[in-house]
């Protein structure tokens, strides 16, 4: 008995840092992760699809999104139970429950609204938000008819929960009163109460404790540069129905749950720190951004820090323009860079100056070095450990430096 | 540095020169216009400074206009202990070589060549400062001074420029000033693009600002509209538990209620009893009643057959009255109808007798009738053919006044002829006589006479003529009315009109006669009757009718039939009288026989009614004995009233219930739950109405797609940010960049200034005398020059003062440039506007510089630099 869980699809993000043109490309990435995961549950047999919260970016986005997700939807195969997460809460203004989603998802796509549900022979328990705000642990919560044998437990038949939200690490106390209490959630696993607990919110593909039955599916297409492991769908196998003590089998008598991560995303977002102090430091983060593959489709967060000499960063920046315009996105992460501009003898040669024109392009040498050098008569590294010491009027000269540089080599190049 | 030898070939006009210059002290190169003595400067310039390969306009100028041929430039040079031979072949075959002699040999060619010359110059000379020189060189020397552009600082910038940009008009000074300018203003403060990346930012986070708003908004719409519902669905669950409690009210109360209705229903249960009781009683009575009545008719029935009998007997005798009463109206019957013929009789024979006197009356009108009427028809006749009535006899009699009138006034108008004498006179009526008597003949119309056997004929005049003619017209009008009447004439007419007037007297008085015949009489009905009797007389008589005398009847008959008649009718009515007396009696006889019918029937009823009222009334008795006895009524009495009494028992005890039930207090309890449940249902309704309200603004909101606007609002503020930190970043390089040049520049120029203006000084002392005084600007130009303490300003200077200073400093520029060595300067036919006295001064000056450096001076009038010790001459020929 097979399903596909997958979660964070968060449909109609956005990101600042992408051009619209590449905004688009990522919009229609992520739709076409939908069709993937759709091919992957065909693939391997599934029964149906949880997605454990964050379908929408937002209850609040556009209509197209909305038009659109249903489309993707439409060409999976199997149900898809979708869970309303912290994005998409299940309040007054839910796109899951607007009236253009009803009109427009097809038949096979339900919304979990936290009544059990029977699927495929599979008992699916369901934590949806309902607010932003939580108060209470809603995994908890979607379980507590399980102890008084009250609730729809049907005997028999695996249960799964499917929850969103941060879970709470054993013995460790979170102010949130939302956070998922692991351990309460292992104790009913324990106990046969469930067969597997499917979760959302964390982006990274990611197994929680120790029962192997807690997962969270991550993005199945990544959304930003911090996460460990995106771009996954989690194939859950819950094995041959029935409950018979035997090998290989826990103490409720279940086989050991089998799950698989199938890679969908199709982007990637990378995050590069780069040293660059020499000329062979410039020649790596060429080659390092000549070797990206699928250029289109990654983004490139780069932290730089070093000192160049002025045709050292003139190459930098050149590179950096040329391959901006080749990745999906490629960002200098300002606050993780400290790129110093340190002209040497042979830039000062290499613009053939002389008069005064050196002597001024001399004095700026001297100004844009000035606070690495006050760091050295002070007792310091000049930055060779931590940050480079500047100031703003030796950055001022040295992109006065730079675009010297510039007007000369514009000059000999005419010449 | 000094140029021993330059050899030019196809360099412009000049196909080929060479030139060697004394290594020291001034050269002086002369020969006509346009032998291409500039051509020397210039081919210095090309062949230090340019390429072989250079495509640059200036290089290409070079060429012989028309001719494809190579130019070729070779100088000899020492530069310190450097001695070389530098050539270099434009165009076509391009090369570069140099062949160093000293100190020691080597050859090298292109741009190794060239990078060897510009670094052995470069040991010996300030570069910039040697270019400054020979870029001044290509201006004319008296407006050197006065163009900023080429000032010696400005020269001293282009040739830094032309190190790093080649030939490009804009120096790197100025494409610095230029990259200043895009983001600055000459007065320093940033450009307006600023201002608009700057509003560009705000305008970004303003809208990503509203939009956060907006959505913040939408957000507290979801979350109200979640409270309220939430609120509503607490409230419905309230509205329930209000319901419920209602309910439970009006339980109880209906619950009090039913003890009232019992306490109503003991009420009534006892009036019902009471209702019962009195009904048990009435029975009783009735039966009672029932009993006495039956007894009563029984009696009644043998009293009223005794009255039946008794009224049979007057029956009996009201008969035989009766009889005896039809039988003399009979008598009476027979008596009156012979009464009735005899005066039938009586009366006819009266009546004939009547007829027969109005006969003979009507039969003498009648005659005296026809008479009058013969007599009309007699006047009517006699009348017929009198025809002048008095009209017509009053035409007759203006017909003749008219005529007679017309005659007089013919005869008036004739002439009449006297004719006296005594003679026959013929005329035409005959012949006349005239005797004793005058004979008047009137000579009417053409009337003629002969007298004598003369005749003398008138000739009427035009009066006369129209009198005739009126006589003869009038007299025929009056025969003509004559004619028509049927008179002769007026006579005539008169008399007929007088008997027409006679007749018509007669006719009158017969139609009168004729009118008293007939007065009061209908003759018509008058002759009827008169045939009708005439008719009866011949008819056989008949019985009563009597004989119809046709004479005369007398008068004694007539009454005799009156008085017959009178009797036979006095005798009828007495017949009838006793008709009627009878008949009453008859009639009366009857009544009373019907009477005592009437009665005995009636009582014959009445005992019937009597007897089937007795019999009904046993039977109702027998039943009601039958249905339930006596003893029974009287038992089920004493059963109702024992029933009154429990009744009684039962009521007082559910009124002591209602006593004690509260009902007030219930009512008011449910009047405070249906109010609570009220105020909870108008909660819930505006809670429902927030709702609806709520949902429509999220419905309108729905698919607004905010929060993609928002984040495409950030990104738009995130890169305007950008783009102004670019701009500002950029903008501050420039700046930055801007001033270390200018602040270099100015530092520059300021060091060439003391050294600049002691050598010029030095050289002018010969020119002006010791005294003199120069002013030098920071850029280099000469600002001023005193004079026996006047200062001048260099502009307001003559033009030979300007070009004795500008030569003068060109000199002292070219000492300057190798450290007191000393570099070539060309003068190029100078001195022209200087006095004889100061050419003499610049011969000196020009001797003097003759011995830092090597002067070369351009002249087509070797004459002006005589007092110049002159180390050696070249002629130039083209």
């Amino acid at each position: 008995m097979r399903f596909l869980h997958t979660a964070d699809w968060q449909l109609g993000m956005t990101r600042h840092y992408l051009q619209p043109e590449a905004q688009a490309r990522s919009a229609e990435a992520r739709l076409e992760a939908v069709r993937a995961l759709g091919r992957v549950a065909a693939e391997h047999g599934c029964a149906f699809v949880v997605v454990a919260g964050d379908v929408f970016e937002t209850n609040q986005v556009g209509r197209d999104v909305v038009a659109r997700a249903c489309e993707a939807l439409a060409e999976v195969p199997v149900p898809v139970l979708l869970l309303p997460g912290n994005h998409d809460p299940l309040d007054a203004g839910s796109v899951l429950t607007s009236e253009r989603f009803t009109r427009l998802a097809p038949d096979h796509v339900r919304v979990l609204d936290g009544t059990p549900v029977e699927v495929a022979g599979v008992q699916v328990l369901s934590a949806p938000w309902r607010s932003k705000r939580p108060v209470e642990d809603l995994a908890a919560r979607a379980c507590a008819d399980l102890d008084d044998g009250t609730g729809d437990r049907r005997a028999g038949l695996p249960h799964v929960l499917v929850a969103h939200g941060a879970v709470e690490a054993f013995g460790a106390s979170s102010p949130d009163p939302a956070v998922i209490d692991l351990a309460a959630l292992e104790r009913r696993l324990d106990a046969g109460q469930l067969d597997a607990v499917c979760l959302g919110d964390r982006h990274s593909t990611t197994e929680v404790g120790r029962t192997g039955r807690v997962w969270y599916a991550g993005a199945p297409e990544p959304t930003d540069h911090d996460e460990q492991d995106p771009g996954n769908v989690l194939v859950v196998d819950l094995g041959e129905p029935g409950r018979t003590a035997g090998a290989g089998r826990d103490g409720a008598g279940r086989p050991p749950l089998v799950v698989t991560r199938v890679p969908v995303g199709r982007w990637r977002f990378r995050r590069h720190r780069v040293e660059l102090s020499r000329e062979e430091d410039v020649d790596d983060l060429e080659r390092l951004l000549a070797g990206l593959p699928d250029k289109s489709r990654t983004a490139l967060k780069l932290s730089v820090v070093g000192s160049l000499s002025l045709a050292q960063k003139a190459r930098v920046d050149t590179l950096l323009d040329h391959y901006g315009d080749l990745l999906g996105a490629l960002q200098v992460w300002e606050r993780r860079s400290d790129l110093v501009v340190v002209p040497d003898e042979a830039d000062l040669d290499a613009l053939a100056l002389s008069g005064f024109a050196r002597d001024a392009a001399e004095g700026l040498a001297v100004r844009a070095q000035a606070a690495v050098a006050a760091d050295l008569a002070a007792g310091g590294t000049g930055g060779e450990r931590g940050p480079v010491p500047v100031t703003a009027d030796a950055v001022a000269a040295q992109d006065a430096l730079q675009l010297l540089h510039r007007l000369a080599a514009t000059g000999a190049r005419s010449a | 540095m000094r140029v021993l030898r330059m050899r030019l070939e196809n360099f412009r006009g000049v196909e080929g020169a060479e030139i060697s210059f004394a290594e020291s002290g001034v050269t002086l190169v002369h020969g006509r216009n346009e032998v291409g003595k500039t051509s020397v400067v210039d081919a210095l310039d090309l062949l230090l400074d340019q390429y072989d390969s250079s495509s640059k306009r200036s290089v290409k100028a070079t060429q012989p206009v028309g001719r494809d041929v190579p130019t070729v430039v070779e100088a000899d040079i020492r530069a310190g202990e450097h001695l070389f031979t530098y050539r270099k072949q434009f165009h076509r075959q391009t090369s570069t070589r140099l062949v160093v002699h000293e100190p020691a040999a080597l050859q090298l060619g292109g741009r190794e060549a060239h990078e060897e010359v510009l670094r052995v110059l470069g040991e010996q000379v300030d570069l910039p400062l040697w270019r400054a020189l020979r870029l001044q060189q290509g201006v004319p020397l008296a407006q050197a001074e006065l163009d900023a552009r080429r000032s010696l600082a400005q020269a001293l910038d282009a040739g830094v420029a032309a190190s790093v940009g080649g030939e490009r008009e804009e120096t790197l000074v100025q494409r610095a000033q230029e990259e200043f300018e895009r983001y600055w203003t000459p007065t320093g403060a940033a450009r307006k693009e600023r201002q608009g990346l700057d509003d560009a930012v705000r305008e970004a986070d303003g809208r990503a600002a509203g939009l956060a708003a907006r959505l913040a908004d939408l957000e507290r719409t979801v979350e109200r509209l979640d409270r309220a519902r939430t609120e509503a669905r607490d409230e419905r669950a309230e509205a329930e538990e209000d319901a419920a409690a209602v309910r439970s009210a009006q339980a109880r109360l209906e619950e009090l209620r039913q003890v009232v209705r019992d306490a109503e229903a003991a009420e009534v249960a006892v009036t019902t009893a009471e209702g019962a009781l009195a009904l048990a009683d009435e029975v009783c009575t009735g039966r009672q009643r029932l009993v006495a009545r039956a007894e009563e008719l029984a009696a009644d029935v043998v009293g009223r057959e005794v009255a039946v009998t008794a009224a049979r007997a007057e029956v009996d005798e009201a008969q035989a009255r009766a009889r005896r009463a039809a039988e003399d109206l009979a008598g009476a019957d027979e008596a009156l109808a012979s009464r009735r013929e005899e005066e039938h009789a009586a009366r006819r024979a009266e009546e004939v007798l009547r007829e027969a006197v109005e006969v003979v009356r009507l039969r003498e009108v009648l005659a005296r009738h026809a008479a009058a009427a013969e007599e009309v028809a007699a006047a009517e006749a006699a009348s017929v053919g009198l025809t002048v009535d008095e009209e017509a006899l009053a035409e007759v009699e203006a017909a003749h006044r008219a005529h007679a009138g017309a005659a007089a006034r013919a005869a008036a108008a004739a002439p009449v002829v006297v004719l006296s004498g005594a003679g026959r006179v013929l005329t035409a009526d005959g012949e006349q006589v005239v005797g004793d008597a005058p004979l008047e003949l009137r000579l009417a119309g053409a009337a003629w006479f002969e007298v004598g056997g003369v005749r003398v004929a008138a000739q009427p005049s035009a009066d006369q003529e129209r009198a005739e003619a009126e006589e003869t017209r009038t007299e025929a009008a009056l025969r003509a009315v004559c004619a028509r009447l049927g008179v002769e004439g007026l006579e005539d007419a008169v008399a007929a009109a007088s008997a027409r007037r006679r007749a018509g007297t007669v006719l009158e008085r017969a139609h009168e006669q004729l009118r008293t015949a007939g007065a009061g009489e209908d003759l018509d009905a008058a002759r009827r009757r008169v045939q009708r009797w005439d008719e009866a007389a011949e008819a056989p008589a008949t019985a009563g009718q009597g004989p119809a005398p046709a004479g005369a009847v007398p008068a004694q008959d007539l009454d005799d039939g009156v008085v017959r008649r009178t009797a036979a009718a006095e005798a009828l009515a007495r017949a009838v009288e006793e008709r009627v007396r009878a008949a009453a009696r008859e009639e009366s006889a009857g009544t009373g026989l019907d009477e005592a019918r009437r009665r005995l029937a009636e009582a014959d009823q009445g005992a019937e009614v009597v007897r089937v009222r007795a019999a009904a009334a046993q039977a109702d008795v027998a039943q009601a004995r039958r249905e339930a006895s006596d003893g029974t009524l009287a038992e089920r009495l004493a059963a109702v009233q024992q029933a009154l009494v429990e009744a009684g028992g039962a009521l007082a005890l559910a009124r002591a219930k209602v006593m004690g039930a509260g009902v007030e207090d219930v009512e008011a309890d449910l009047t405070l739950a249906r109010e609570r449940a009220d105020r909870g249902r108008k909660r819930l309704r505006g809670l429902e109405d927030t709702v609806a309200a709520l949902a429509a603004v999220l419905d309108a909101q729905g698919g607004s797609g905010l929060v993609e606007e928002l984040a495409e609002a950030r990104a738009e503020h995130e890169r305007a940010r950008r783009a102004l930190a670019t701009w500002d970043r950029r903008a501050t390089a420039a700046r930055t960049l801007h001033e270390a040049l200018q602040t270099a520049r100015a530092a520059a120029h300021t060091a060439y200034v003391a050294p600049f203006r002691a050598e010029l000084q030095r050289l002018a002392a010969p020119v002006f005398g010791a005294e003199v005084q120069v002013e030098i600007s920071p850029d280099l130009r000469i600002t001023s020059r005193t004079l026996d303490g006047v200062t001048v300003p260099f502009e307001q200077l003559s033009t030979g003062a300007r070009e004795q200073l500008a030569l003068l400093g060109r000199l002292a520029c070219a000492v300057l440039v190798s450290g007191g060595t000393g570099v070539p300067v060309l003068v190029d036919d100078a001195l022209g506007s200087s006095d004889p006295r100061r050419v003499e001064g610049m011969a000196r000056a020009l001797t003097q510089a003759g011995r830092s450096c090597q002067v070369v001076v351009l002249t087509c009038e070797p004459r002006r630099y005589r007092d110049v010790a002159v180390a050696r001459t070249q002629r130039l020929d083209g």
